[in-house]
């Protein structure tokens, strides 16, 4: 991955290439790219480029070439996620940065919303296993919706191998 | 009648010049013999003259004709109401005399004036009496048809003959095609001048055709008295009466003069001959009597209509059944239902009058019991099938069964909804009843899956209406479609290419084996979403959102929409796939979705969701509430309103809050809008109602950074740092500060001067006295108040003044203030100030952009006297080194103590090399250290101040700008890159 980092003139000096480095993760860490998903971690950087100072502004820009860690869920995949909402119409899910939502409509039809004690959850027929706000789940992703800065899925649990996976974590 | 017979023989194949008068007589003998069908009202077979000239039927005749019905009602209903009073009847009985008197004057002069008149009369009456003759005559022979085919040619006989040229036209206009009627011939029809008038006359309601009948009875006496006294006589002098079915209460009187009428109505009972006969005009005439045509609308059982006017104006209903004619129909309605009124009315009272609209709900036999209405169990003679009956109306399934005429209802394609909403009542009706148990509880489920079964219906309704050219028109390339009927079916594939004239669509099969393009017939096509997919809503309620397919049932596609996070159910038509995002409609006229709205005076709200015809707007109350244009008084623009958030801090839009209190306690959000009453709208990502928007008071929330260019009484505070406690504003500080604040002093000089009040504020240069004469606040300057005031005042702001200066581009005019400004604050009304607080520097103001991730934030400067290590916190001192100036010592922090003392590690220090430890300790009170001055390059630590760092953060000295103010980067934000003063920065050693 390439991207153009811009140091203002008081880093140059010794620990420039240091400062441009933290620079650059700073600027592309836990951003989101339609093409890429979601940067988790910058792991090398390959090439800093050299300085180009800008007219007029005085500072530097440099054209980075870094390798990354990335994250890009795609449509079919199966992710665990922990649930952060539930509601009515289903629960919403964060697999780290990547939200998904899962719809009544695609968890399985004995499973019945309630909103008791602790709070709304979805309980399945046979009373056995409830969908609670921070358990974990397994989801499959049906849709992809990508915008500039996030990536939010649709999921599903109404098939085999999918649903909960354990309780809230505490 | 043997006598009119021989007379008739004689004059067989005489034709009446006065045709309209020979028919009129006939109708009179129809009836009286009572022979023809019965049910056949005059105008059937009467106006048939009259009719021949008119042409197509033509609605502005029809509405004309249900205007007149109606006024006609109204007033009837009027004459009904009022009772009819003797001196109603004694006015009625005086007008009918005097109306008598003038026909005889008029008739008499008539008479007088124009005896060539008299004498064509006399040859008409002849001829006229010779048709009726024969007519009578013919009457007769009528008996002997014994079958209504007899009948039909007898008539087709009668009058094929003489009516020929009207006959090419009425077989056109049967044949329903008016195109071949030349504008010409029509006009030709057209009734002139020289034709007989048309008279409108007012009746009783429902005597209508009795009268005609009566008119025509009086038409034969006349005659007939006529002949008895050889041709003397009055006699009526009018060509045809008619009256028709769709205009109650009225007759048509077809004469050339006004006076005949008169005549003809002379003396009936039941016709109001107080209003005058009205003269149809001559344009309308064809108008007046054109048919009502009913072809246009034909309910069908199963149909979906709405009705046009009354209590259910506008509700959704079902044809259930429908008379032979068309004409009547029967529809299942959900009831409006008032059961304490009906209970009322049953007992006797009167009907309510501007009553509300009563609420569509299923009937409910408990309730119904409840209010004491009976209830029983019948056949419906319309439906055949078992039906409930309660106060006169029929149930069934919880639905009213209502019989109407067609022309009361509308055809409609009601929407998914709409059905839904409908077809649920037959869930609530069997859940309400259910103590019966002939009724079984209808689920939920069931409701929906009939509304599916419904929407399938309207949609293969559609389907018909739908040409393949126009089914073309709905596909658009890349659209993926499912092959629904024919030998393809349920082949996937994706639009390539349309030919729309053709109705033809090339599709690429989904297919392994077929890779070829296949042209297929758009009418066999429909178009397939698979869950997942995004979509954008084309059509409906929805129109525009975006959204993702979460489920698919047939025809209707559930959405779960990206922004308003609820789920849609849509028509698969109108879908299409799409890949970018919007919420739909944004804009209501010239209010945008999320606009801060002025409803009253008192009211404001945020716009959170737009609809074809009104928005919903989220109140101060919190409440959402739908509102159209009307109760939108103004949008408010760039509001310069502030609030005040629990410690005071000033909130302006776009800044970030946490919410502390309230129902919305630990949300954080960036304020949208800031409201009247220090109301906030909040935006918060994890709140999905009003898309994402909350109300609170400003006073529940916590101001944790936001807008970079805030110049408010929180000004230095850091980006992003949370707010440790409460932050006075300036003038509240200076409250503290100033003695003179709450004393009452007065004015010495200026425009003020010698009037009375009370400090209210004061700063360096003005204070802000309350007046006591006037209620309001004025700023005076130092130099007008009293010497002594002078001098308290000159002690407060100007004695100690900072000993160093910093670089006015940088600084501002800050340091004027440092001396009593505990935290740098920044007074609000910075125009006093020399240089003033809006002086900040431009670099600070990108400081927040991409292009310049450094910024300097100014941070209060302290005296240059050195500062004692215990004015620090003692938390903050680990590692820092410290000087015992009692001892010439320097130390290294390395434990605190709980009784304010902090054991060293002794070393050297120099302002070169730094600190060099050794290993010896010593533990001295925080009182008697100095913090050491800090080495250029080293490591610093921020203990007071704005900048404070906590624990065992660090930061790095850069340089020293000068000799009190040093250049500071923030090794844990590498952005921050602060000015702060030498002797707030503690010198550290890892």
């Amino acid at each position: 991955m390439e991207r153009i980092v811009t140091l203002p003139p008081q880093h140059f000096g010794s620990g420039m290439r240091e400062t441009l480095h933290k620079q650059l993760v700073r600027e592309v860490e836990g951003t989101c790219s339609g093409k890429h998903g979601y940067i988790v971690s910058v792991t090398k950087i390959t090439d800093s480029g050299k300085g180009r100072v800008q007219v007029g502004t005085g500072k530097a820009t440099f054209h980075m070439k870094y390798q990354c860690v990335a994250f890009r869920p795609f449509k079919g995949e199966v992710v665990d996620c922990v649930v952060t909402q539930i509601t009515k119409l289903g629960f919403f899910a964060d697999a780290g940065p990547f939200a998904i939502f899962v719809s009544s409509s695609l968890i399985p039809e004995d499973y019945e919303f309630t909103s008791g004690d602790q709070g709304p959850c979805f309980i399945s027929g046979d009373q056995d296993v409830a969908i609670v706000r921070n358990c974990e789940v397994r989801v499959k992703i049906v849709g992809i919706r990508v915008d500039a800065t996030e990536i939010f899925g649709i999921g599903t649990i109404k098939e085999d191998y999918l649903g909960v996976l354990g309780g809230p974590e505490t | 009648m043997s006598d009119h017979e021989t007379e008739e023989e004689e004059e067989v194949g005489v034709l009446g010049s006065d045709v309209e008068e020979e028919e009129e007589e006939e109708e009179v003998d129809s009836e009286e013999e009572e022979e023809l069908q019965e049910g056949k009202s005059p105008e059937n077979t009467r106006p048939r003259n009259e009719n021949k000239r008119k042409k197509k039927r033509k609605k502005k005749g029809s509405q004309f004709i249900e205007e007149e019905a109606m006024e006609d009602s109204d007033e009837d209903e009027e004459d009904e109401a009022g009772g009819e009073g003797p001196s109603k009847k004694r006015s009625k009985f005086i007008d009918d005399m005097a109306a008598i008197g003038d026909d005889d004057e008029e008739i008499e002069d008539f008479d007088m004036e124009d005896p060539f008149l008299m004498d064509e009369q006399a040859e008409v009456d002849a001829v006229k009496a010779t048709n009726m003759n024969k007519m009578y005559r013919e009457m007769d022979t009528r008996d002997r048809f014994q079958t209504d085919e007899d009948l039909e040619k007898f008539v087709q006989e009668r009058y094929m003959g003489r009516e020929d040229e009207y006959n090419e036209v009425d077989e056109d206009l049967q044949d329903g095609e008016v195109g071949e009627v030349t504008a010409a011939e029509q006009r030709a029809l057209q009734p002139t001048v020289r034709d007989p008038f048309l008279w409108l006359v007012k009746v009783k309601r429902g005597k209508e055709s009795e009268i005609v009948i009566r008119i025509m009875q009086k038409a034969i006496v006349y005659e007939n008295r006529r002949r008895e006294n050889g041709g003397k006589g009055p006699r009526l002098q009018i060509t045809s009466v008619v009256h028709h079915s769709n205009l109650k209460g009225y007759i048509y009187v077809e004469a050339r003069k006004a006076n005949a009428v008169k005549l003809a109505i002379k003396g009936m009972q039941d016709v109001y001959a107080s209003y005058d006969a009205t003269h149809i005009p001559l344009k309308e005439m064809a108008d007046a009597l054109t048919l009502a045509d009913n072809k246009a609308i034909l309910c069908d059982v199963g149909d979906w209509v709405k009705m046009r006017g009354g209590e259910y104006k506008g509700d959704l209903a079902k044809v259930v059944w429908s008379s032979d004619t068309g004409e009547r129909i029967m529809v299942k309605v959900v009831p409006r239902l008032d059961f304490a009124e009906m209970a009322a009315r049953k007992a006797g009272a009167a009907a309510k009058m501007n009553k509300m609209r009563t609420p569509a709900k299923a009937f409910n036999r408990q309730e119904a019991r409840k209010y004491g209405l009976g209830l029983s169990t019948l056949t419906s003679n319309r439906l055949g099938t078992q039906v409930l009956e309660c106060a006169g109306k029929q149930f069934s399934d919880g639905y009213l069964l209502k019989e109407a005429s067609v022309k009361t209802v509308m055809h409609v394609k009601p929407t998914y909804d709409e059905i839904l909403k409908f077809n649920e009542m037959e869930t609530k009706a069997g859940a309400d009843n259910n103590d019966d148990p002939d009724e079984g509880i209808v689920s939920q489920s069931d409701a929906l899956r009939k509304t599916l079964q419904d929407a399938r219906d309207v949609e293969n309704e559609n389907q018909k209406d739908l040409t393949a050219e126009k089914a073309a028109h709905t596909f658009s390339k890349g659209d993926t479609v499912i092959v629904a009927r024919g030998e393809l079916q349920n082949l996937v594939g994706t639009v390539d290419r349309i030919s729309a004239h053709e109705g033809i669509v090339h599709i690429k099969p989904d297919h392994k084996d077929l890779t070829d393009l296949l042209p297929i017939d758009a009418m066999l096509l429909e178009k397939y979403f698979t869950v997942g997919k995004h979509v954008k809503v084309v059509s409906g309620k929805y129109e525009g959102s975006t959204g993702m397919v979460v489920a698919v049932n047939d025809t209707v596609a559930v959405v779960f929409s990206d922004m308003s996070q609820q789920e849609m159910k849509v028509f698969m038509r109108d879908l299409v796939d799409c890949v970018e995002t919007s919420h739909g409609l944004t804009k209501y006229g010239e209010y945008t979705l999320l606009d801060l709205v002025q409803l009253s005076t008192t009211e404001s709200g945020v716009i959170v969701g737009v609809e074809k015809d009104c928005c919903m707007v989220l109140l101060t109350s919190g409440k959402t509430e739908k509102k159209e244009s009307k109760d939108i008084a103004r949008k408010v623009y760039a509001s310069k309103l502030t609030g005040f958030d629990g410690w005071n801090n000033i909130v302006n839009s776009g800044d970030v809050v946490k919410i502390v209190s309230g129902d919305f306690a630990g949300k954080q959000g960036t304020v949208k809008h800031v409201a009247k009453n220090n109301f906030l709208f909040v935006e918060c990502r994890d709140v999905l109602e009003n898309l994402g928007i909350i109300c609170v008071k400003a006073k529940s929330c916590d101001v944790v950074g936001g807008d970079k260019n805030r110049a408010g009484g929180a000004g230095g505070r850091s980006r992003g740092r949370e707010v440790t406690g409460a932050v006075p504003k300036s003038f509240n500080a200076l409250q503290r500060e100033s003695p003179l604040i709450g004393k009452s002093i007065i004015i010495t000089k200026g425009p003020y001067k010698s009037y009375k009040g009370k400090v209210m504020d004061a700063n360096d240069r003005m204070v802000r006295v309350q007046l006591e004469a006037q209620p309001r606040v004025v700023t005076v300057k130092h130099k007008h108040l009293s010497k002594e005031h002078q001098a308290v005042l000159r002690s407060n702001f100007q004695a100690p003044r900072p000993m160093f200066s910093m670089p006015a581009t940088v600084q501002g005019g800050r340091n004027a203030f440092s001396s009593m400004a505990a935290g740098a604050q920044t007074p609000m009304h910075s125009g006093m100030m020399a240089g003033g607080y809006g002086s900040q520097t431009p670099m600070h103001h990108s400081g927040a952009s991409l292009l310049s991730p450094f910024r300097i934030s100014e941070s209060a400067p302290e005296p240059s006297s050195k500062r004692g290590v215990d004015e620090f916190s003692p938390g903050l001192l680990m590692n820092v080194v410290c000087y015992a100036s009692h001892l010439n010592k320097y130390g290294k922090v390395v434990q605190i103590n709980p009784d304010n003392s902090v054991t060293l590690q002794l070393g050297t220090y120099s302002g070169v090399d730094g600190f060099q430890p050794r290993s010896q300790r010593e533990t001295h009170n925080t009182r008697d250290l100095e913090l050491a001055k800090p080495v250029e390059n080293g490591f610093v630590r921020i203990l007071g101040g704005d900048l404070r760092q906590h624990g065992n953060a660090q930061s790095k000295l850069i340089s020293f700008m000068d000799a009190e103010t040093g250049l500071v980067r923030d090794l844990g934000d590498m952005s921050e890159i602060n000015q702060v003063a030498i002797p707030l920065l503690g010198y550290v050693v890892p």
